[in-house]
């Protein structure tokens, strides 16, 4: 956007060289395609409807280049988040997906913000691609209306596989926005659609990718007029901003506008409205910013005490009798020879340790807190079983699709994996925890994804290993 | 390759091309060989083409009418024939913060209207009251933002152009859409102009501002 004076380019297409389309590549049978081809269409087929002067494939090659770097992460991310929640045990939703998954192994529970980074990075950046999602399927609307419809077999078949491409990227976006605001009006598993969704959307991307890299890197090497200038587009101001030569791509248009932006503006307009979608969505995984997560549900704040943070189930929303957390309430440790049963106060007495850990939603939010209990390790020797296999947590809630979790080895053995009584903000005195938020007793884990670490919990079954 | 020429005027493409289309069709198929037995297959089919078909629906007149800014703007400056081009465009004052207010409302759809209200209060306790506003709020700004830029930009331009006319008498620098050249004769009252609009665009931005602000 420089300051122009009122000059206007002569109107691109009345100069000397007329912009006309090349014959495309027809396929068998050829006279039937270039029959349909000649037949005179009205707009939107007719690729005169298509007047931006900015498009051509070089535009759509930069905003494809964007794409190929920032969505494999948002895809390898989402993959991993589904082996966070622990599909060995069943606990992964859709729970039997065939051979649809990264090789399993076990989550790690070290470094503690492992998740967070994870799915914050899938949250977020989702979110921050989104205007150049948008924008790429602007560059390439006139090849959706192309004239004729198909040309060859191959052709047909790539317009088919698209759908792959195009429906995947909207339905994965479309379900990803809504659940992580709590719209599930789609009345299906979100987990189960997002993740079908994904592997429809990876093989629509992966193909679309293999068929379109060569034609991105020579546009993006050749540059304007094939000067191998790879950024010289930049350089234009509104003024000099030329359309794209016409190729067999059908990008650039035949009958191009004046310019009224040049493509620097675009992709600044494009990249601005990623950094404003970031600025007001990395508050809600990033404390500092908080205030500015103005759309966000979970840039809402509770406060500044030491409960005053997140909650994703509330005891309300739980169904518990609050009747049952009282005195009356014990935790049970199961796996050894005899059950072991403990007040809150026994475990008070017990050795307790301070952890400064983050809690993090699959959702994209996350907080950081500071929690005081006894370590799950010390509750596993208690019971008999220092070093289980596993560990299966029940909660006094029992309706709850997260009423229950089971935790992997090394999550029962960090040391700063916790049965938590007390929580405070980062680094300063713990309270009790407030009923929200698991009192008596909830679990803590770290780099787990959050709805696992199980709040209101009544035993814990520490399952020996076996042979 | 007298082979693979005959295969290209078949198939329309080289033989690698039907390999990386095949593999698509099948890990989609696979796909749905694995959830078209769950009760909500045909939800999810549906929701996958509505998206394509809403998509085209309702961005593509979007998209068609972004490609025709001149139709508006020409319609907006009719005042200004080729004699008289405005000294600086404000189409990209209007389009910037238009589209930025779009995609955050696009983003945040679900948030703004309310539409998670009963779940978010359900989980959380919390409550999607105010966001409308907080949309406004920012819509407001940005807009603000865009008018004060526009009204700096025309004050300089205002103001280079005097100082030019009083150096040079008949500056000559350009056409308009398919015009004839002509000169840029101000009009006497062009520095008045662009206090005006700066004016004026400062008093849009405050209402706007005060209506947001009335509301929370």
């Amino acid at each position: 956007m420089t300051t122009v004076r009122p000059t206007d380019p002569p109107e691109a297409g009345t100069g000397p060289e007329p912009r006309v389309a090349p014959e495309p590549e027809y396929g068998f049978p050829r006279a039937l395609f270039r029959a349909v081809g000649r037949i005179p269409v009205p707009p939107p087929a007719d690729p005169r409807t298509w007047r931006s002067p900015l498009r051509g494939t070089w535009l759509t090659s930069v905003f494809g280049a964007v794409l190929l770097v920032g969505l494999p992460i948002v895809i390898v991310t989402g993959l991993l988040s589904y082996i966070a929640y622990g599909p060995q045990f069943g606990q992964a939703i859709p729970a039997d997906v065939g051979y649809l998954h990264l090789p399993y192994f076990d989550w790690p529970s070290n470094p503690a913000w492992l998740y967070r980074l994870t799915q914050g990075l899938h949250v977020t950046l989702g979110m921050v691609l989104t205007p150049i999602v948008l924008a790429k399927l602007w560059s390439v609307v006139p090849k959706l209306f192309v004239w004729p419809p198909v040309r060859s077999v191959g052709h047909l078949l790539e317009r088919i596989s698209l759908l792959a491409l195009v429906g995947g990227i909207l339905f994965e976006f479309v379900t990803g926005l809504m659940n992580a605001q709590y719209d599930y009006s789609f009345g299906f598993s979100f987990y189960l659609a997002h993740y079908y969704g994904a592997w429809v959307f990876i093989a629509g991307f992966v193909s679309h990718v293999v068929l379109k890299v060569p034609t991105m890197g020579r546009a993006l090497r050749a540059g304007p007029g094939g000067t191998g200038a790879f950024g010289r587009w930049l350089n234009d101001g509104v003024a000099e901003t030329e359309p794209e030569p016409i190729d067999e791509t059908g990008l650039a248009p035949l009958a191009p506008n004046r310019p009224t932006l040049s493509r620097r503006g675009l992709l600044a307009v494009v990249g601005g409205g990623s950094a404003l979608v970031a600025v007001l969505s990395v508050g809600q995984t990033w404390d500092p910013l908080r205030p500015l997560a103005l759309l966000s549900p979970r840039g809402q704040s509770y406060g500044t005490g030491p409960n005053d943070f997140q909650v994703n189930r509330t005891l309300a929303g739980s169904g518990i009798d609050p009747s049952r957390l009282g005195a009356g309430w014990r935790l049970t440790l199961r796996g050894g020879a005899t059950e072991v049963s403990l007040t809150r106060d026994q475990l008070l007495g017990m050795a307790l340790h301070t952890a400064t850990l983050p809690i993090a939603c699959v959702e994209g939010w996350s907080v950081y807190r500071t929690w005081t209990g006894v370590r799950l390790r010390d509750l596993a020797a208690l019971a008999g079983v220092p070093d289980p296999a596993n560990a299966f947590v029940q909660s006094v809630e029992t309706t709850g699709a997260y009423a229950r979790a089971t935790l992997q080895n090394n999550q029962v053995l960090n040391p700063d994996s916790l049965l938590a009584l007390r929580v405070g903000n980062p680094g300063e005195e713990t309270v009790d925890l407030a009923p929200d938020h698991g009192f008596p007793a909830r679990v803590i884990v770290p780099a787990l994804p959050g709805v696992h670490n199980t709040k209101w919990v009544s035993s814990i079954d520490f399952r020996p290993r076996t042979g | 390759m007298a082979a693979l020429r005959s295969w290209r005027r078949f198939y329309g493409e080289n033989p690698l091309h039907l390999l990386s289309v095949l593999g698509c069709f099948a890990l989609s198929g696979y796909v749905v060989s694995l959830v078209y037995t769950d009760p909500s297959a045909i939800w999810l089919a549906v929701w996958f083409l509505g998206a394509v078909i809403a998509h085209d629906l309702v961005l593509y007149p979007l998209y068609a009418l972004a490609d025709q800014p001149l139709t508006i703007s020409r319609w907006a400056r009719r005042r200004y024939g080729p004699d008289r081009p405005p000294l600086v465009p404000a189409i990209n004052h209007v389009r910037v913060p238009a589209l930025g207010s779009a995609v955050l409302f696009l983003i945040y759809l679900p948030t703004i209207t309310g539409r998670g209200e009963d779940a978010l209060r359900f989980t959380s306790g919390l409550s999607t009251a105010g966001m409308w506003d907080h949309w406004l709020l920012i819509t407001a700004v940005l807009f603000l933002g865009s008018a004060v830029i526009y009204a700096v930009r025309l004050g300089v331009a205002v103001r280079r152009d005097l100082a030019d006319r009083d150096g040079s008498p008949a500056p000559s620098d350009g056409e308009d859409g398919g015009g004839e050249p002509t000169s840029t004769p101000i009009a006497p009252g062009a520095a008045s102009a662009g206090a005006f609009a700066s004016r004026s665009a400062l008093l849009v931005g405050a209402l706007l501002l005060s209506l947001v602000l009335g509301r929370t």
